[in-house]
């Protein structure tokens, strides 16, 4: 699977009004693939992507299109193409001209146009579109016309901006397996941007997760699944609790007041780190068997498990498990040395990974209703 | 449930019953054979071939058709562009001020524009020292400044329902960024820039308080020429123009509808005929039709006015044509500036005087109009225009020849002043002859109606007579009006003594319980229709009316009023002094002045023509009166500042009734009492749902 790199980000710096948007970004994404770009809103996943597109110069640093800089090219003379959020279809056309605006600008025979459109169409399944105006189209349908129109000029990169952001959940999970389909059959390298977690994890081959400008982490989902980089990854994809540790030695590390065993080596003796026990990993058994123990403070039923809530020497952990526990239960957790995740310590430390907010939320929002009651009761006298 | 259906019909009727009828009866009365607007006389197409004889209107409407599809053009195009600029500007507070700046001539009054362009086109003329820098190019300047700002206002709108990303998937596909403009952003638009022009057409189309200003003597447009007919009044011809307008207007907009709707039609065929491959070509064309249709329209009106016709009478006169075929002037272009309807122009087989001199001596004459001696004299003052020969009244000499407007006539070059009657000679206001000639001497007068006034009156005190109480009209205009007071009162029009004005108010407000209504133009109808029993009037629109109802007449009050000499003139603007010269002898040519003479229905200073067997007026003792019926006639002078604004603060006293005064007041008070209440409630509502948020 070595395969050349397409597009290379190296040292990009953007800044907005003074604002840093990217700050020293360095990239490299392959020829086919599948590359999705994650983060919360503001982390700079959109502007790497119009840096790619042509849409914005970055304020350092170069692009490089196969081997060749690209700094300084107009959009409309890269070999990239890009779906909007909103699509940005041209509403003055039909589906046929839309598709074939693209091609239109290339000087081709409308014979040939026409066989390419029929072409993209039926990919899209939605052939006999033709003649429909934009208007009459459903969000999904303009979605695929979009995608269509993008890869009737044969990009060599396809970039999507949050594509199905707009789309309702069921809808969206057909199209990222349309999506994961044409990127196969066409095998050109799509770069996806998006903040949700679990679109990344099932359709990507690399995911970049950014945050603040900075990339995080880069790897592939299972890489970042399971050994995230810090504690901003471990907690922005999936569930994680994420603890104060230290690392005795090699193979053994020190949290919630008991030593466990690891498979992490490598870090100096006593060293502070990080530790990531995704929730769906923890067993549960008696407080006398568990390696920890606690009580249970909180217990939601998803359906196909319970996610509880324990207090352990005041950390809140999450657990999901299919056995129930009752509010108020004392109960003791088995970890696996391979479920213990160690990082080193970062910026992010001490901001994630603690549930303790989740049933202060609900207090909180219960003390709400009774100010608003009291402002109630004032008013009436 | 019936109500609920008639209430809408009904209010629906009245909308229609409004916006229509005045429409209706203009229509109407283009067909009137006579010029009456209260008197129908019989179905004719008269007016409509008046209209296309009346060589200056055919011109002012041709100038204002071009003017109004040139501005709109451009400023459309402007206007196009700089919202597109505006919309793509990333900084927000640059964007607020140039929009703040775009809307501000839309706020602003349009006499304070007009006056402003005025001032700074001939500030730029003054420094390019470009004289007579008023005209066409700064009329467009004007219009294109107007109507940039609706242009602005109709397009910026739409780029913010448009999907920002729209052009960048545009550039994406390969478009340059000006193909992306062409290609995405302009057929987004386009409606609403068809929308804009059709506003700024509009716009230019009626515009009068700005292009009065900006306007030259070469290049006058519609609304002007409408606006300067009070001289005399507005001429049914108007009336036809106006039928024509609505009608053509009405028949764009059917076509238009049928267009779309064919439009329409056209491509649901395509839709289900046409292979997808013929497509683009179609859509390229849909807008085609629209356009050639407003266009062929345009075109067809134009046609229909382009080819006016001149008519000419059979000269019995002997006029020296030698005289004026040689001279030194040929091939110059002579700039007359006159009230409207002040001179034989062609209509109704008269003598077209304008077009009889540029054939004689090979001088173009641009011919313009005012509509007050004030005006006339802004213009002047403000030297933007370069006038060779204007028209104004007696006192308006007086004070053009104090602040020295005027130059000195070579009386050489205008043998034909010896015909003037020395009776107008050497007036106060050109004592020694050196800078008019006299083109026209009017009276007030008294019309009555004989069916109500049973004895003819010799006395300005039947105004005053309770017996016609509700049936009395009165001049609109300070000094007409307060001249009739003064006359009674056997003062001096023009005194300086404060006391004597306060005398004439008090004998003013006296009269005020009698009067039906202050008046100008309307005493036409009035008087015509024998709505009212008297009125004081100019002597010729006396006869005007007099010819429309036979039972009115009129009367010379014993104790005068006011006499005036409107007097021919030249400019210190002039270019073509010589021309000038030469135009001013012509207009005294005999049989010119007779044209002139019957045309206008005004006394003429010419001995000669006045004597003519072929003058139809020689002689009429309404025109003509008797020396004993105006011995007491008196003249305006210009009256110094004080005296003018007391005269003008006595005047809105006497037209301001003091309750309607106070009611008014009143009524401003409430209202800005139910506002500012209103705000009050807003702010506190606001608050107490404000201690809610936290």
């Amino acid at each position: 699977m070595e395969k050349n790199v397409i597009i290379e980000l190296k040292n990009i710096s953007v800044a907005f009004d003074g604002e840093p948007v990217l700050k020293d970004l360095n990239l490299k994404i392959r020829d086919g693939e599948f590359v999705t770009l994650l983060g919360p809103s503001g982390c700079g996943k959109t502007t790497t992507l119009r840096i790619i597109a042509g849409f914005q110069e970055p304020d350092a640093g170069e692009v490089i299109f196969e081997d060749k800089c690209i700094n300084g090219v107009p959009a409309h003379e890269r070999q990239v193409n890009t779906i909007f959020q909103r699509y940005a279809l041209f509403p003055h056309l039909n589906v046929y001209d839309n598709v074939a605006f693209g091609l239109r600008l290339r000087k081709m025979p409308e014979r040939d146009i026409k066989q390419k459109v029929e072409e993209m169409l039926e990919l899209v399944d939605l052939k006999g579109f033709n003649r429909r105006s934009i208007d009459s189209l459903s969000g999904g349908q303009q979605q695929r016309i979009a995608i269509a129109r993008a890869l009737a000029v044969d990009p060599r990169v396809l970039l999507l901006d949050e594509p199905l952001g707009a789309l309702d959940l069921k809808l969206r999970k057909d199209m990222q397996v349309e999506l994961k389909k044409i990127q196969k059959r066409l095998g050109i390298t799509f770069i996806y941007v998006t903040h949700d977690q679990e679109e990344a994890l099932s359709m990507s081959d690399t995911i970049v997760v950014m945050d603040k400008g900075e990339i995080q982490h880069i790897g592939s989902p299972t890489d970042i699944y399971n050994e995230p980089a810090n504690a901003f990854v471990a907690d922005f994809i999936g569930e994680s609790n994420i603890l104060d540790g230290v690392m005795k030695k090699d193979f053994a590390i020190e949290f919630s007041g008991h030593v466990f065993k690891c498979v992490d080596k490598g870090f100096s003796e006593d060293e502070l780190v990080d530790v990531v026990i995704r929730p769906e990993d923890v067993d549960i058994t008696t407080p006398e068997k568990g390696m920890i123990s606690g009580v249970v403070t909180n217990v939601t039923f998803k359906g196909v498990h319970y996610e509880i809530i324990v207090d352990i020497g005041g950390f809140k952990w999450m657990i999901q498990t299919t056995d129930y526990s009752a509010v108020g239960d004392k109960i003791g957790l088995l970890i696996k040395p391979d479920e213990i995740h160690v990082m080193k310590k970062s910026k992010y430390s001490g901001r994630y990974g603690d549930y303790s907010s989740f049933s202060d939320e609900m207090d909180h929002i219960s003390d709400v209703d009774e100010i608003l009651v009291d402002v109630e009761e004032t008013e009436d006298e | 449930m019936r109500k609920l259906k008639t209430l809408p019909r009904i209010y629906m009727i009245l909308i229609f019953i409004l916006l229509y009828i005045p429409i209706a009866v203009l229509v109407f009365y283009s067909f009137n054979s006579s010029n009456s607007t209260s008197v129908f006389t019989g179905f004719s197409f008269h007016w409509y071939r008046e209209l296309f004889h009346d060589a200056a209107t055919i011109t002012a409407l041709k100038n204002t058709l071009v003017l109004a599809i040139i501005s709109s053009i451009i400023s459309t195009v402007l206007g196009t562009i700089a919202s597109t600029g505006l919309y793509y500007s990333k900084t927000r507070w640059y964007k607020k001020s140039v929009m703040t700046v775009t809307n501000i001539p839309m706020m602003n009054p349009d006499i304070v524009t007009g006056i402003s362009m005025m001032l700074l086109f001939v500030f730029i003329g003054t420094i390019l020292k470009i004289s007579g820098v008023l005209g066409f190019a700064t009329m467009l300047l004007a219009h294109i400044t107007f109507e940039l700002p609706y242009v602005i206002l109709n397009i910026l709108p739409r780029f913010r329902s448009m999907d920002k990303y729209l052009t960048e998937a545009a550039c994406d596909l390969g478009c340059t960024p000006v193909q992306a403009f062409f290609k995405v952003t302009l057929p987004y638009i386009k409606s609403e820039i068809l929308a804009a022009f059709i506003m700024a057409f509009t716009l230019s189309l009626d515009d009068f308080v700005i292009s009065y200003f900006v306007s030259g003597p070469e290049f006058q447009t519609l609304p002007i020429r409408i606006y300067s007919m009070t001289k005399k009044r507005v001429t049914p011809d108007m009336y036809a123009l106006s039928a024509i307008i609505f009608v053509t207007v009405l028949l764009l907009l059917v076509l238009t509808n049928v267009a779309q709707d064919e439009d329409l039609r056209e491509k649901r065929r395509l839709r289900r005929e046409k292979a997808s491959l013929n497509k683009v070509a179609s859509n390229a064309g849909n807008a085609l039709p629209k356009v050639v249709l407003s266009a062929v329209a345009i075109v067809v009106m134009l046609s229909a006015f382009a080819v006016p016709a001149f008519a000419y009478s059979l000269d019995d006169y002997k006029i020296d044509k030698d005289y004026y075929a040689n001279n030194p002037y040929r091939g110059t272009t002579l700039n007359v500036y006159n009230w409207g309807e002040y001179i034989s122009d062609g209509a109704e087989d008269s003598l077209d005087v304008n077009a009889y001199f540029e054939e004689l001596t090979g001088i173009k004459v641009n011919y313009t109009n005012f509509d007050s001696n004030e005006d006339m004299y802004a213009k002047i003052k403000s030297g933007g225009a370069n006038y060779d020969v204007i028209i104004p009244s007696d006192y308006m000499i007086e004070r053009m020849v104090k602040e020295g407007l005027l130059l000195k006539l070579d009386m050489k070059n205008i043998p034909n002043f010896k015909y003037i009657d020395e009776k107008y000679k050497g007036l106060y206001f050109d004592v020694s002859n050196e800078y008019t000639v006299a083109y026209n001497v009017g009276y007030v007068g008294l019309v009555y109606n004989t069916k109500m006034v049973k004895e003819k009156p010799d006395s300005w005190s039947i105004l005053w007579d309770e017996n016609y109480q509700g049936q009395i009209l009165m001049f609109n205009n300070p000094r007409d009006g307060f001249a009739i007071a003064q006359s009674l009162l056997g003062q001096d029009y023009n005194s300086t003594n404060p006391s004597d004005w306060a005398l004439a108010y008090d004998k003013l407000l006296e009269q005020k319980s009698v009067v039906r209504s202050y008046v100008m133009d309307e005493v036409f109808n009035i008087m015509e229709s024998g709505d009212a029993a008297v009125a004081p009037y100019y002597i010729g629109d006396i006869v005007t009316m007099m010819d429309n109802n036979e039972d009115l007449d009129v009367a010379y009050p014993k104790e005068g009023a006011n006499v005036f000499v409107d007097s021919m003139c030249i400019p210190t603007t002039t270019q073509n002094k010589g021309a000038a010269e030469l135009y001013i002898n012509f207009m005294e040519e005999p049989e010119v002045a007779l044209a002139n003479a019957e045309y206008i229905c005004y006394a003429t200073p010419n001995v000669i023509v006045r004597d003519l067997d072929e003058y139809s007026l020689q002689g009429d003792e309404i025109i003509y009166p008797d020396d004993s019926l105006i011995e007491n006639y008196q003249y305006f002078h210009n009256m110094p500042n004080d005296v003018q604004s007391l005269m003008t603060n006595y005047w809105s006293d006497l037209k301001v009734d003091g309750n309607s005064n106070i009611s008014t007041y009143i009524g401003l008070g409430v209202f800005a009492l139910v506002f500012a209440g209103y705000g009050v409630y807003r702010i506190i509502k606001k608050r107490r749902r404000e201690q809610y948020y936290d």
